[in-house]
């Protein structure tokens, strides 16, 4: 089941975003269900805190006597972070590009431009896509490190500092973990291919077994492979 | 002994006086369990006080009874509950000689003394004493502004509770019941007493308005050097902008090396200018770190953005203890952020200014493009930027006023500071 929280407190916004949701209701194999809230209330707070089940939030960004649309994204990434939020708003592209990453928010639509078919567009992707919101998590001594498993793209051993490197798409992170421990808060998609690297799959175009690297859909060229691992790799490829 | 009928009113007239505190300390009532309890028996106390003889005890009682209820009930710091229930007793005070003295004119002499004996009509003049500073409050915007301006005033000064207790205590030895009940030798001690009041006010008013004057002054300073920040900033964007323009024209006309040459330039120069409009909503005093850290990192392309959902940031304006730490804390977090964000147009940096109950709450979102160590970071001496020290971070750590919590997701930087109130 898939549900839809739309917080709207303009009645026309509301009754045109509830009928773009309803022509999607016939389309999917699985139920919908749409509420529909002016602003914050004790229902939503309650819902919001719960978060059982797979979740699209529509807000508004500015709601009359009620907490904003940002505030209320920020109450639901302190519960949830794997629903979606869409922000029906007027504000400007800096605006956006900080709260779309403080936030993780799925899309900004302009409520007076074009609001209809960006918001099908999103629908359809949100509906259609593969949630993988699996994390690898690491306490420091004075941080913690949340990584996206998708966003992980080889981890090896820095045989110098002793350490393990973490590389990512965006960063890279040294943490005091082996590599078997690390590998044991992975999943399947991430194997062994020397004894010194990780390397996850998903990210590999291809194996060079004779130069002994792997190249990776960016382009990176990680240079740990070993003939020892190949059947290993091979097997699920 | 009063009938039920009769407490009741005097319950009535004690309600309206807590509604008029709620209206002085600007809050919405909560209706709990524990707010109830709080006014039902500080109503119970206020009542014994009222009918205590000595003058001092009782004024003191009610005194404290206000703070009490707005303290726990209205949720405001000991300071500011001090001062707003200083305000409504000096209301209701002069609501009640103003009321009184109505009475008494428009009343026979002899059942205006009678007038004790009756005490229904005692308390419905309590009500109508009691309701008349709430009346004025919500009818008038102009005594409720001017009310306001008082209360703020009085919150900022550090004087005024070792002055106002003082002049409390004096006026309360010589109060009208002793005049009506000694002989005239007395009102010469009265007189001097009163004079000595006045002196000490003046005095505090003299010394207050001199602080006030320097105050304003420092501001003017620091206002001027905001505005110098963003001049210098706005004249570099504008200059920016030019130039970005100016090298363009260049590049579509230049034979090949100059092509070469001008892109060179323009990336040597980073033309993109970010935005940091959204400071304004940061407390004012604060803004000046934050543009001349930017001026000094010479990162043009941030972009710096702040939701500031404080409602009530006046308490921690004027609480300078609280300020001064808070300061400190968004300082070093701007002072990372900035450093760490890289020098493109997608950089970001995000405050949030927020609160709970009994915590101010300052988290801080970047995004980085450096290697981190897990382990070392905030420790002391770790750092990623050049020529510093890596103290910033193990100071807001190692602080034990503030709670400090880091989070790293992907590339994004958070930094979260709890500040107790």
């Amino acid at each position: 089941m898939i549900r839809f929280v739309i917080v709207e407190d303009d009645e026309k916004h509301r009754k045109q975003i509830r009928t773009i949701i309803d022509k999607f209701k016939y389309k999917l194999s699985q139920e919908v269900k749409t509420y529909e809230y002016k602003g914050l209330n004790k229902e939503l707070e309650h819902m919001i805190k719960t978060c059982d089940q797979r979740t699209v939030y529509i807000l508004d960004i500015e709601l009359e006597n009620s907490k904003s649309g940002i505030e209320i994204a920020s109450m639901i990434r302190e519960y949830d972070w794997d629903s979606e939020i869409i922000f029906i708003t007027n504000h400007d592209k800096m605006f956006e590009t900080a709260h779309r990453n403080v936030y993780e928010v799925f899309d900004f639509i302009e409520k007076y431009h074009n609001l209809d078919n960006r918001l099908t567009k999103d629908i359809k992707i949100i509906v259609d896509k593969n949630i993988d919101k699996k994390m690898f998590t690491y306490k420091g001594r004075n941080a913690d490190l949340q990584l996206y498993l998708h966003t992980i793209k080889f981890i090896y051993r820095d045989k110098e500092d002793r350490k393990a490197i973490i590389e990512t798409d965006t960063s890279t992170f040294s943490v005091n973990l082996s590599l078997k421990e690390i590998q044991q808060l992975l999943d399947d998609r991430f194997k062994m291919v020397h004894r010194s690297c990780i390397v996850n799959t998903d990210k590999v175009v291809k194996y060079d077994w004779t130069n002994y690297k792997i190249i990776l859909k960016d382009g990176t060229e990680v240079n740990y492979l070993s003939k020892k691992y190949r059947k290993e790799v091979e097997k699920d490829a | 002994m009063l009938n039920l009928p009769e407490y009741l009113l005097l319950f009535i007239s004690y309600i309206i006086v807590v509604i008029t505190l709620f209206n002085l300390s600007k809050t919405k009532p909560k209706i709990n369990l524990i707010n109830i309890l709080v006014v039902i028996i500080t109503f119970i106390v206020h009542f014994i006080a009222s009918y205590n003889n000595n003058g001092l005890i009782r004024s003191f009682t009610i005194l404290i009874v206000y703070v009490l209820v707005v303290k726990i009930v209205c949720n405001k710091d000991i300071k500011k509950s001090y001062v707003i229930s200083f305000i409504e007793y000096t209301l209701i005070i002069l609501s009640e000689i103003f009321i009184t003295l109505m009475v008494s004119i428009f009343m026979n002499p002899d059942n205006f003394i009678k007038l004790d004996n009756f005490s229904f009509l005692k308390i419905l003049i309590s009500i109508l004493v009691a309701l008349a500073p709430y009346l004025l409050l919500v009818i008038s915007k102009k005594f409720a502004k001017v009310i306001d301006g008082i209360i703020n005033f009085l919150n900022k000064s550090k004087a005024f509770i070792f002055i106002s207790i003082l002049s409390f205590i004096l006026l309360e030895l010589y109060t009208l019941r002793y005049i009506y009940k000694t002989d005239l030798a007395n009102h010469n001690m009265a007189f001097v007493i009163i004079l000595l009041i006045a002196v000490i006010f003046i005095c505090f008013l003299i010394i207050e308005l001199y602080a006030k004057k320097v105050l304003e002054g420092k501001n003017e300073d620091l206002t001027n050097m905001n505005l110098n920040y963003l001049k210098i900033i706005n004249t570099d964007k504008i200059y920016r902008h030019n130039i970005k323009h100016q090298l363009n024209a260049i590049l579509s006309v230049g034979n090949k090396k100059t092509k070469e040459l001008i892109k060179e330039y323009q990336k040597e120069y980073n033309l993109e200018y970010g935005n940091i409009d959204d400071i304004s909503k940061v407390p004012y005093g604060m803004q000046g770190i934050i543009y001349q850290k930017v001026i000094e990192s010479k990162k043009y392309n941030l972009n710096i953005t702040v939701d500031n959902f404080i409602k009530d940031i006046d308490n921690l304006e004027t609480n300078s203890k609280l300020y001064n730490i808070a300061s400190q804390a968004i300082g070093i977090m701007f002072d990372n952020a900035i450093e760490a964000a890289p020098n493109n147009p997608n950089s970001y940096i995000h405050l949030i200014l927020d609160e709970c109950v009994d915590e101010y709450i300052f988290k801080m979102y970047n995004n980085f493009d450096k290697e981190i160590n897990l382990d070392k970071l905030g420790e002391l001496g770790y750092t990623l930027k050049e020529k510093h020290q890596g103290v910033g971070l193990n100071y807001l750590i190692e602080n034990k006023q503030l709670d400090t919590k880091i989070i790293l997701k992907d590339n994004q930087f958070m930094v979260c500071v709890k500040l107790k109130k």
